[in-house]
């Protein structure tokens, strides 16, 4: 017996210990809460891809970036390097490419369930096929759809939204809900006839509320479309993170502005607001990592919030804006 | 002894079955169900697989491969494994409907402001097109934000247009004074700039000065017929001062017009000529 190196009692001995750890293991949760764990999650975010599934073409001052392909290099680096993150897309995945044109949007709904979003909110250009077809082309994913300041009626797509969602990444319950835009002016009305658009800052504030004291979120973020921040008085996430509170990060789109840093707002209970932005077309990826101390309190440090490139190393080290940037068609 | 037969036998049970190599049967269970990548690599056996996409018979059809003993690794390595496989043939059906040849363009044309080749291109184009079909257009406007490419130094094909211009809007003709037609372009001074034919202005501060409509200078109280794009006479892209006015819609896409104009254009064999001549300068 001795030959094989392994004989009954040592085997015994490790199931005792495995068993045992098993055991313990059912209980851990519990002896997180008492100790107080710090957890790392990272954030990954887009917005306005703008049904940019390929690279940019040559043609353009962006050539050879962007690309679904490169996205998907990019996010598998960052979820093998980091043990818990979440994909998050801000709207206006939709209208942009002739893949829009002719498929109506399901290669861009299929790329997104492939490339793992955990949620996702409505842009005003995902109304340009009509809310039947964006119904049809949502039923091609599995991940959320949120938007609180919506409301669709009767209509199929009540179904498919929903205002908030709670995604788990143990020991952390992460809170996500959506805010879009005032349809007047952007959708044309005939497109959307269901469409109802409630005040933004009174449905977040009700969502931040609820995820907080009935969900237990340890964290909230507000996947918003308002856009950055606007000359004249329209709501804007600047105006959101600096009049709701409960919300400890804003993810933006619309404005198509590129955050290279995150911006700080405190809110009206004196907590930091950070708001981010990855631009449009699927040219950054934005990645914000958050330490997050599980215990009797909730303790939240921002460590790093970051854009990277996707797409052609040979425009990494450039940066595709020279001068002016494409502000168009928010 | 029989200890040790029995370990070679649990050995090759255990290690000589995965190695085996995989079979269409054990490929189609790892892939999801109704998932394009299956159909994709079935293409790369028989390109006819594809056109009974979805269909009883192409099932049928699928099923005389089950018996080709294929690794499916291999192939996909070959073929530069991508995750997004599957856009291929969404983008080789695209690509072959919009493959037209158009003209040719000597060099590449970007987008920029307040003006450049590209928009005063684009603008000019539709001016001519749409005063074939109105007898009389004073200016062509178009939004720079649908301008969402630029064009190659190749032969410009329709998928180009198409990816310059992918917003279906179509062209529309509105009746403006001169005052409003001010606003209008204020309103663009303030953005940088914009695609436009028949005039010429000066952007001073965000505001448009020394308005040239044709060779005349703007006369405030005079009527101006301007074509623009749908989009914008319905209030959008911040231009809501234009809803309600007087308007004739138009039929045509402007995709469809920038398209067919440069395919008149290059049946010839004419290549594309662009130009840049100051009309709108920035002070």
């Amino acid at each position: 017996m001795a030959e094989y190196g392994y004989n009954r009692r040592q085997f015994i001995r490790e199931l005792g210990i495995s068993a045992g750890a098993i055991g313990l293991s059912a209980y851990f949760p519990a002896y997180l809460h008492a100790r107080g764990v710090t957890c790392r999650l990272s954030i990954m975010h887009t917005n306005d891809t703008h049904s940019r599934i390929d690279p940019y073409p040559e043609g353009s001052s962006m050539a050879g970036m962007g690309g679904i392909s490169a996205r998907m290099d990019l996010l598998n680096t960052i979820r093998s390097e980091s043990k818990r993150s979440i994909l998050l897309d801000a709207g206006d995945f939709f209208q942009g490419t002739p893949y829009f044109n002719f498929y109506q949007g399901e290669v861009e709904i299929r790329a997104m369930q492939q490339l793992g979003y955990d949620a996702a909110t409505l842009g005003n250009h995902d109304f340009d096929g009509g809310m039947d077809n964006l119904f049809t082309q949502l039923s091609r994913a599995k991940f959320p759809v949120v938007c609180a300041n919506y409301s669709f009626g009767r209509h199929a797509l009540a179904q498919r939204c929903q205002s908030a969602v709670v995604i788990r990444r143990d020991p952390l319950k992460i809170g996500v809900f959506g805010l879009g835009i005032n349809p007047s002016g952007l959708i044309p009305p005939a497109l959307v006839p269901h469409l109802t658009y409630v005040d933004p800052f009174e449905a977040a504030r009700r969502q931040a509320q609820q995820l907080r004291t009935i969900c237990g979120c340890h964290m909230v973020i507000c996947l918003s479309h308002l856009g950055l921040g606007y000359a004249d008085d329209r709501p804007s996430d600047r105006q959101l993170a600096q009049t709701v509170p409960g919300i400890d990060l804003i993810v933006g789109g619309h404005t198509h502005s590129f955050l290279d840093q995150a911006e700080v707002y405190t809110n009206p209970i004196g907590q930091r607001v950070y708001v981010v932005q990855a631009g449009h077309s699927g040219l950054r990826l934005g990645k914000v990592d958050w330490d997050i101390k599980v215990g009797k309190r909730t303790e939240i440090y921002p460590v790093e919030a970051s854009l990277i490139s996707i797409g052609d190393s040979k425009n990494l080290g450039l940066g595709p804006f020279k001068g002016e940037r494409p502000r168009s068609l928010c | 002894m029989s200890r040790v037969f029995l370990l070679v036998w649990i050995l090759l049970t255990v290690m000589v079955k995965p190695s085996r190599a995989v079979s269409w049967d054990n490929f189609r269970e790892k892939q999801r169900p109704n998932s394009i990548l299956n159909l994709h690599i079935y293409s790369t056996t028989d390109t006819t697989v594809l056109k009974a996409r979805r269909s009883k018979r192409s099932q049928a059809h699928f099923n005389s491969y089950r018996s080709y003993q294929i690794n499916s690794d291999s192939i996909l390595k070959d073929r530069g494994y991508s995750p997004f496989l599957w856009v291929d043939s969404f983008r080789n059906l695209q690509n072959l409907m919009t493959s037209k040849p158009l003209i040719w363009s000597p060099k590449i044309l970007i987008k920029s402001m307040p003006e450049s080749e590209l928009t005063n291109l684009l603008a000019d184009m539709l001016l001519f097109e749409s005063r074939q079909i109105w007898d009389s257009v004073d200016v062509a406007l178009l939004n720079p934000g649908g301008i969402r490419a630029g064009f190659p130094a190749d032969t410009l094909r329709l998928m180009h247009v198409m990816e310059v211009l992918p917003f279906p809007n179509r062209l529309d003709r509105i009746t403006l004074t001169g005052g409003d037609l001010k606003q209008l372009l204020d309103h663009w001074a303030a953005k940088g700039g914009v695609a436009a034919s028949g005039l010429r202005m000066t952007i001073k501060e965000g505001k448009a000065i020394d308005i040239l409509v044709g060779n005349e200078p703007i006369q405030l109280n005079q009527s101006y017929r301007i074509a623009l794009p749908d989009y914008l006479v319905d209030g959008g892209d911040g231009c809501s001062f234009l809803m309600g006015r007087q308007v004739q819609r138009g039929a045509f896409r402007i995709t469809d017009l920038v398209a067919a104009h440069l395919e008149k254009w290059g049946s010839s064999g004419a290549p594309l000529k662009t130009q840049m001549d100051g009309r709108i300068r920035v002070q």
